[in-house]
């Protein structure tokens, strides 16, 4: 994508408080963001609000940022850590208050999102992606829908490439036997 | 002879090199196990591509508002905190500066690393009259046309 001005640039300038500049990567970001983490976390509601985490902690980060080319690593990076820290306090959560309805309407809400699959198969598939091991899934969604290189989602995660590798080719795998039957693959 | 299922999803996001991918190709034509995983494979990309909630994230409204809130908004409260007096003055005083400074400082228009926040803003109309009308591929067409999108607003309205 051909950006009139990098999104390095508009980092080096959100860093000296520039507010437009700073908007301009927000609105730039946040949809692919969003999205990225709504299948993270499986909630809608969840997302939105760690996709401003996400976007303020880009913000005040923006003065240490290195102006490496690799902006979209870093930002995905940055909502991959807080997306899995959530899931792990909703993990604590559910084992220190499992009946808890709050938890319950989080993990399952159904809200627009359900209104919207009007496509069976589509709801089939997100439900065998939202059941993906983390690291799995990140590295899918990362490749797939945020089309990241394998070592572009190596350093989003803090991994090797054939880590990635490994990680892709198994979610792979484990998306293909849990459609199987369900969804006509081919 | 060397199996290919490291490789599949990297070959069908178009991102292997070009040498990398005739010998994927050439391993396929020849080996049905490879070719029926490839297949499977593929059904499975599109698939997944259907699921996207690129589409649900399109019909949330930004976020804008509630994280200038929590950054730069905050850092404008001694200007917009300050009686509505002070701002006049501070206000009419900027554009008076400006003014006297594009008077002194003639030619030489801003690049675009230099651009003001006007052209920050037009820059970001651009992209997002690019991104829905043109779309290359992948995430980008599923972003939605305007018929889909009003569809779902009427959806939410009910
Ligand atoms: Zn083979």
């Amino acid at each position: 994508m051909n950006r009139v001005i990098e999104d390095d640039a508009l980092m080096a300038r959100t860093a000296q408080g520039e507010e437009a500049a700073f908007r301009l990567l927000v609105l730039r970001w946040e949809k692919d963001v969003l999205a990225f983490l709504i299948h993270m976390l499986g909630s809608r509601e969840e997302a939105e609000d760690l996709t401003q985490e996400t976007l303020v902690k880009v913000y005040r980060q923006a003065p240490r940022y290195r102006p490496e080319g690799k902006f979209k690593s870093w930002l995905f990076r940055v909502a991959g850590n807080l997306a899995r820290s959530r899931l792990r306090r909703r993990k604590i959560l559910r084992w220190v208050d499992f009946d808890s309805k709050s938890h319950d309407q989080a993990s399952s809400d159904p809200g627009p999102q359900r209104v919207l699959e009007a496509n069976e198969t589509a709801g089939a598939v997100r439900e065998a992606i939202a059941a993906l091991p983390e690291r799995q899934r990140q590295a899918l969604l990362l490749h797939r829908f945020q089309g990241l290189k394998y070592h572009e989602i190596a350093e989003a995660m803090d991994t090797t490439l054939p880590g990635v590798e490994s990680l892709i080719q198994r979610a792979l795998a484990g998306l293909r036997s849990e459609l199987a039957g369900k969804v006509e693959l081919s | 002879m060397k199996h290919i299922e490291p490789d599949i999803a990297r070959r069908l996001a178009g991102q292997l090199e070009p040498e990398q991918e005739r010998r994927f190709d050439a391993h396929v034509a020849e080996c049905p196990d490879c070719a029926r995983l490839v297949a499977e494979t593929r059904s499975l990309w599109d698939a997944l591509g259907d699921a996207s909630a690129v589409r649900d994230a399109q019909q949330v409204s930004s976020v804008w508002g509630a994280v200038q809130e929590r950054t730069t908004g905050r850092e404008g409260e001694w200007f917009f905190g300050a009686s509505h007096w002070v701002r006049s003055v501070l206000a009419v005083g900027t554009v008076a500066a400006g003014l006297v400074l594009s008077v002194l400082l003639p030619g030489g228009g801003p690049g675009p690393e230099s651009a003001g926040a006007a052209e920050l803003e037009s820059i970001w109309l651009e992209e997002s009259a690019w991104t829905t009308a043109a779309g290359e591929g992948g995430l980008e067409t599923l972003w939605l046309d305007a018929g889909l999108e009003s569809e779902a607003d009427s959806e939410e309205e009910r």
